[in-house]
């Protein structure tokens, strides 16, 4: 089983009347990308501020791995960009990392021009960080997150303003950063598709609550193109396509099969279960990407997911 | 961890640009005062028009005199007292006819503006009552009420906590340390304030009278005690609102005195309802605006005390108060 880092327990918030996150649990698995994906206002960002300490929850509880007791120590191994970058526009980029590695009592001019030169900012070091665009705000935000060398990087729609180049970078950096040194991330966004390229577990968030939580594999699973059979007892069904030479498909429950494979032949799948005598109730070819299936989840033309 | 903060925040009030204006402008507050108080003569009386005056059969009143010993001396001057060197800096406010007992305000006369300039009424003055006559004006306090709201409001604002604060414990030893670097900002402005008036002074007078003993450590340190007691309740205005403006007026506002009316409203009512009040009693002596103002250099025992003991309660309560909401509210 691999090891977690971060479990959630029943997490939840209420400002005032409002229920911003119901019951959650995650289950964070250490070096992970983990993807949280939902609409705007579905409590993505209260969740990223209740596991950072930001927020203090309302009921339930989470636990970092390794750290028992006093999370103090779990949230110093955590870098956090969570909603806009939150910088001190009259100071310098350089200024904003140098007051944050002071505060962390780390880093030297070298560790700083790094920081900097990671997310492509290092030529503009010494300029204000309120005459940046949106784009080089969110890549200051990110270095900003990565001083500290923390274990578990929190990003809350991190290629927000990015251009496309951008975001290609800002991808490759995160990828390299989980990759070779190991770092947790957890990441969220509405563009699902950026978020398909990087993520390898997700979490579908909707009005506050899990709808689902799975692995890349899982989620492919879905949203492959496969022939859907509905029928009353599929475990007939299964010595059929066994004997037509079918190897790639899934029973998803009794009355459910997935075939991910030679989709053209559906009519022959068809004759096959109808020789057999097996009552079917449809049979058809399904398509959906991750957009269409997170769609059908949530039951929501989601506002604001792309 | 608070050092690391005490360093960071030391860092960032170095680039802020409040810093380094409120200091320029202190030195500008002071060169005016310094002038106001050593060269302005602005009832344009010299020692011949005081003994002229004496001669006529006529007692004038010191200005000077009258400002040392609370502007309510009834003191008369004698022509012993004309002749005094120390009283040639006096300016007259008020004559009054030895024979019938008739008092009137002098009107001064000016020829020129050249004649205001001359010797003012604390030409004579030693360096520490300079020192503490221009501290105890509200500009003092003002800007360290600018100061923390700028300080403080800056990080609210931008949310720069995000990037430091991520866990509840950290939140208190982060305002600790802001605190500190208020307090070490209050220190400078008096240091720098002392530094202004003895270079003005020795500008203006041609030297400088130090009379540096005891009481004048003991003003400074008390109004260091006041002023950080006010940079405390404006920091708890600043953890409540998050808001630079907000922080800022109630600092200005303070400062200025604009509690008074309300405060006298609430002691004729207290006077009202509790009628064995002392008839001396008024909320405003309670505050700490009011506190700085009237310190002197040899302010009585119970003055001090009270200042002393406001500045603590004050304090004590915006401390606790601001570590309370800065735990219990969430970031962002």
């Amino acid at each position: 089983m691999d090891e977690m880092l971060l479990v959630t327990d029943e997490l939840s918030k209420v400002y005032k009347k409002v229920t911003a996150v119901n019951s959650v649990s995650l289950h964070i698995k250490k070096g992970t990308i983990y993807g949280l994906i939902g609409k705007n206002g579905a409590g993505k960002t209260t969740i990223m501020k209740m596991i950072t300490g930001m927020a203090t929850p309302t009921s339930g509880s989470f636990k970092y791995s390794g750290f028992d007791g006093d999370q103090r120590d779990a949230y110093s191994r955590i870098g956090a960009l969570i909603e806009a970058p939150a910088l001190l526009p009259n100071l310098s980029a350089y200024d904003n990392i140098k007051l944050k590695c002071l505060a962390y009592g780390i880093g030297d001019n070298e560790y700083i021009m790094d920081k900097l030169k990671l997310v492509g900012l290092a030529e503009v070091a010494k300029r204000k960080a309120g005459k940046f665009s949106l784009g080089m705000k969110q890549r200051l935000g990110i270095a900003l997150a990565l001083v500290g060398e923390p274990d578990l990087l929190v990003l809350d729609e991190p290629i927000n303003g990015l251009d496309p180049q951008g975001i290609v970078e800002i991808r490759e950096m995160l990828l390299k950063l989980n990759e070779e040194k190991g770092i947790t991330i957890i990441i969220s966004s509405h563009i699902l598709e950026e978020l398909a390229k990087l993520a390898k577990d997700y979490a579908i968030i909707n009005n506050g609550e899990i709808l689902e939580e799975s692995t890349l594999e899982d989620l492919k699973l879905k949203c492959r193109d496969k022939i859907v059979i509905k029928a009353k007892n599929t475990s007939q069904i299964l010595p059929v396509l066994d004997a037509n030479g079918f190897g790639d498909y899934q029973a998803i429950d009794d009355q459910t099969i997935y075939i991910f494979e030679r989709l053209e032949d559906i009519s022959t799948i068809n004759m096959e279960i109808a020789k057999a005598g097996i009552p079917v109730e449809s049979i058809g070819v399904q398509s959906s990407d991750l957009e269409e299936y997170f769609i059908k989840l949530t039951g929501t033309a989601a506002g604001g997911l792309r | 961890m608070y050092l690391h903060f005490l360093k960071s925040e030391a860092y960032r009030a170095s680039k802020l640009k409040c810093v380094y204006v409120l200091l320029i402008c202190l030195f500008f507050l002071t060169f005016f005062q310094i002038m106001i108080f050593t060269k302005l003569d602005f009832f344009g009386m010299t020692q011949d028009d005081v003994y002229e005056l004496s001669e006529e059969g006529y007692s004038a009143e010191g200005m000077s005199e009258a400002f040392n010993m609370g502007f309510n001396s009834g003191a008369s001057i004698s022509r012993e007292e004309a002749d005094d060197e120390q009283f040639i800096s006096s300016t007259v406010v008020t004559i009054t006819d030895d024979e019938t007992g008739e008092e009137g305000i002098l009107e001064p006369q000016y020829g020129s503006l050249s004649d205001l300039w001359g010797d003012g009424m604390f030409y004579d003055a030693d360096m520490p009552t300079l020192f503490a006559l221009i501290t105890s004006s509200s500009f003092h306090i003002l800007s360290v009420a600018i100061f923390t709201g700028i300080f403080l409001g800056a990080v609210y604002k931008n949310g720069y906590d995000k990037n430091l604060i991520v866990s509840n414990r950290c939140r208190a030893t982060l305002f600790f340390a802001r605190l500190t670097v208020i307090a070490v900002y209050s220190v400078i402005l008096l240091a720098a304030t002392f530094l202004f008036t003895a270079l003005l002074d020795a500008l203006f007078t041609g030297g400088v009278t130090w009379n540096l003993d005891s009481a004048v450590l003991g003003y400074t340190l008390v109004s260091f005690i006041i002023s950080f007691a006010f940079s405390a309740v404006i920091a708890a205005v600043a953890s409540f609102t998050r808001n630079t403006a907000a922080s800022l007026t109630v600092g200005v506002l303070l400062s200025m005195g604009f509690l008074s009316i309300g405060l006298s409203l609430c002691t004729m009512l207290l006077k009202y309802v509790f009628r064995e009040l002392p008839d001396d009693f008024s909320l405003i002596n309670y505050t700490l605006t009011q506190n700085a103002e009237t310190l002197t250099l040899d302010s009585p025992g119970k003055d001090v005390l009270r200042a002393l003991i406001c500045s603590f309660i004050y304090s004590a309560a915006s401390i606790f108060s601001s570590c309370w909401i800065i735990k219990k509210k969430d970031i962002g």
